[in-house]
């Protein structure tokens, strides 16, 4: 908080400075325009009246001005404002002209005050000089203090934080850190990506996921991939995927990689096991994939009263080197490959991926489908490009063609 | 306690904090500026004083006369005096108009010296001399009418477009007084709009100097301007300017001699002597 704080000091204090000596200069400038108006008003009737009073019986009053100068000059010579706390100390007020009459002064002056009254019929008017002590202690200091009050209060409010920096602050402090950590950590946020900043959003709606936890294992993944978002809320729904494999399931590579030994395919980095059927078949449909051009690699349904010998053998084969399922074999052996078979394992593939991807997710891992034009039949191949496809365990581990 | 840093929940708290911090430092600056003079008294204008040097005394001696002219001076004077010195620590000279002065001064003695027409002294306590006794005359004078034109004179012709100025003090024997009389004496009624009244003899002056009254009355030469420009013509050749009265209780033939020689000093402020009413005079 202390770092904080003081950055924002300097730029402050450029501020404060000037205000202050503004604000000294405009207290005494208004203070003084207060004094000399008040003295105005309090003097205005009965030193006019006082001088015209004065002057009883005098044919010319020019003579009187000497008397009344003195009397006049000492009766303001030691002028006190009401309040001790204020920009002026004191103030002394001498006449400068009287009726027409001058009396210079070597005193400076810092305000005039014209009184103007009627004699008769005539105009007369006396003009006085207000000069003033500043009490320079309490003219810079209560500004001075002011000013750093407002300071002081000024360096200790923040500006609202961004949205997300204000969301994760707030998840900071609701999972007990203390104000000042949760403020220094939150603005990490700023530091990263936009997608990653969205990503973390999504942690942080989940009460179970630390919020500083989420916010340091965050850096580490870019979420530069497109889906990266979707992937991650599907990884975090799965259930026995921790927070890091749930970042690492989002910034996996797109890629559809076979594990024949536990008959589980890894789509995206989330594995996914399978009955050894489907998976078998979903492997078969994997090889073609890999084995053929792109064009190559659909595979057409047989007609219903003509099962596929040749294609069965090949997937006998297959289940045989990873111990597929027996009947699966034998039924394969005594009937052929059917259109059937082939559809409830393309089905129970779709099932299964789509229960835990989602059917967005799923659909670039499952089956293109098309209808032949030379059999009217349907023809299906796997959707996945075989660049993104691999075989892990087998022969063709590592593979990608 | 909030934690510090507060953070603020929208742009706009934030702007209105910073707008209000702004303010706190405007504000108080403002409000500490808010300074007023302390009542103020201011002295006397109509008086004036002097020490004797007597500092174990501290009585007052109380003069009352009718213009400044000359009154420090002449209190000065009285401070001066060894017998003054002997009774009284200070003098006091205080100037009014005429009408100031009221019977219940005279009865009560509330000044010990003061200059006055007879008229008026004895006008307000018909037996004055009871409490007051006369020591000096001032000096009787000339008074004319003043005119910037012509000689003035007192007819329906010559008045006819013309104004006159008086002192609004219906005690001035110069300035009201005396010129009213005159014109009710020869039977010349002024219109309204013919008389102008002025608060003091100052004034007057001004407005026939700036030719607001073609005709006053005054003295010759009088205090106008360019005096040798004037015309007169003689409107009284003999008006008393008034008396100095002591306080009957305070009067000692050699204390009144010492003040009657005081006062008779001051006989430039009119034209001719003072007389010293003193039974024998002054040895």
């Amino acid at each position: 908080m202390t770092t904080t704080l003081w950055r924002r000091l300097p730029a402050l204090l450029l501020i404060l400075l000037p205000g202050i000596a503004c604000l000294s200069a405009f207290s005494i400038w208004q203070a003084m325009n207060l004094l000399a108006s008040d003295l105005e008003a309090q003097l205005r009737d009965p030193l006019s009246k006082a001088i015209t009073e004065a002057g009883v019986n005098l044919p010319k009053q020019q003579p009187l001005n000497a008397f009344l100068v003195p009397r006049i000059n000492s009766d303001l010579a030691a002028l006190k404002p009401q309040r001790a706390l204020g920009p002026i100390h004191s103030c002394r007020a001498t006449v400068l002209q009287l009726r027409g009459e001058p009396f210079p002064t070597k005193t400076q002056i810092d305000r005039h005050i014209l009184l103007n009254w009627i004699e008769g019929e005539q105009p007369k008017s006396l003009t006085l000089g207000l000069s003033c002590n500043i009490a320079w202690p309490t003219a810079i200091g209560i500004p001075l203090g002011l000013g750093t009050l407002a300071l002081l209060i000024g360096i200790c409010l923040l500006p609202p934080l961004p949205a997300g920096q204000q969301r994760v602050f707030e998840s900071l402090i609701a999972s007990g850190y203390e104000h000042s950590d949760a403020l220094r950590h939150s603005q990490q946020w700023a530091l990263l990506r936009p997608g990653q900043q969205h990503a973390l959003d999504q942690l942080l709606d989940k009460p179970a996921i630390d919020p500083l936890d989420a916010l340091q294992q965050i850096t580490a993944h870019p979420f530069t991939r497109p889906g990266a978002q979707n992937w991650l809320t599907t990884a975090l729904a799965v259930e026995d995927i921790d927070l890091a494999g749930a970042l690492k399931i989002a910034n996996a590579k797109d890629e559809l990689v076979f594990y024949p030994q536990q008959y589980c395919v890894q789509v995206h980095g989330l594995s996914i096991p399978l009955p050894s059927t489907p998976f078998l078949y979903y492997l078969w449909y994997a090889q073609r994939k890999l084995a053929c051009s792109d064009d190559d690699s659909w595979f057409v349904n047989p007609p219903s009263n003509n099962p596929d010998r040749h294609n069965a053998e090949e997937l006998v084969a297959l289940m045989e080197s990873h111990g597929g399922h027996p009947k699966a074999i034998n039924d394969l052996r005594d009937k052929g490959l059917r259109a059937k078979t082939l559809d409830q394992n393309r089905s129970k593939i779709k099932e299964e991926l789509t229960q835990l991807l989602g059917e967005d997710l799923a659909a670039p891992y499952l089956f293109d489908v098309e209808r032949d034009h030379k059999t009217a039949r349907f023809k299906y191949r796997l959707s996945t490009p075989a660049a993104r496809i691999r075989i892990v365990g087998d022969g063709a581990e590592g593979r990608t063609i | 306690m909030p934690s510090l840093p507060i953070l603020c929940r929208t742009t706009t708290h934030y702007v209105l904090a910073l707008i209000a911090l702004a303010c706190l430092p405007a504000l108080g600056a403002w409000w500490y500026s808010q300074q007023h003079f302390e009542k103020l008294n201011l002295g006397d204008y109509l008086s004036y004083r002097c020490e004797t040097g007597n500092y174990r005394d501290d009585s007052v001696f109380q003069v009352l006369t009718l213009t400044s002219a000359q009154a420090a001076d002449l209190a000065n004077q009285l401070c001066k005096n060894p017998l003054m010195k002997q009774r009284y620590g200070a003098v006091t000279i205080t100037w009014h108009p005429r009408a100031f002065l009221t019977a219940k001064h005279i009865i009560e003695g509330k000044f010990h010296l003061l200059w006055n027409r007879h008229h008026v002294v004895h006008g307000l306590v018909p037996d004055a001399a009871a409490f007051y006794q006369a020591i000096v005359d001032t000096p009787r004078y000339a008074l004319y009418w003043i005119s910037r034109e012509s000689p003035p004179e007192l007819s329906e012709h010559y008045l006819k477009n013309r104004t006159i100025g008086f002192s609004n003090d219906q005690q001035s024997q110069t300035f009201y007084l005396r010129p009213m009389a005159a014109l009710q004496a020869a039977g010349l009624h002024l219109r309204p709009e013919q008389q102008r009244f002025y608060p003091g003899v100052g004034a007057l002056m001004e407005a026939f100097a700036s030719g607001e009254v073609d005709i006053i009355s005054g003295l010759r030469p009088s205090t106008v301007e360019n005096d040798e420009q004037l015309h007169y013509t003689l409107l009284d050749e003999n008006v008393p300017s008034g008396s100095w009265y002591l306080r009957r209780d305070l009067y000692r033939p050699d204390f009144a001699c010492e003040l009657a020689t005081s006062l008779i000093k001051f006989d430039d402020m009119l034209d001719g002597p003072s007389t010293i009413l003193l039974p024998g005079g002054c040895q």
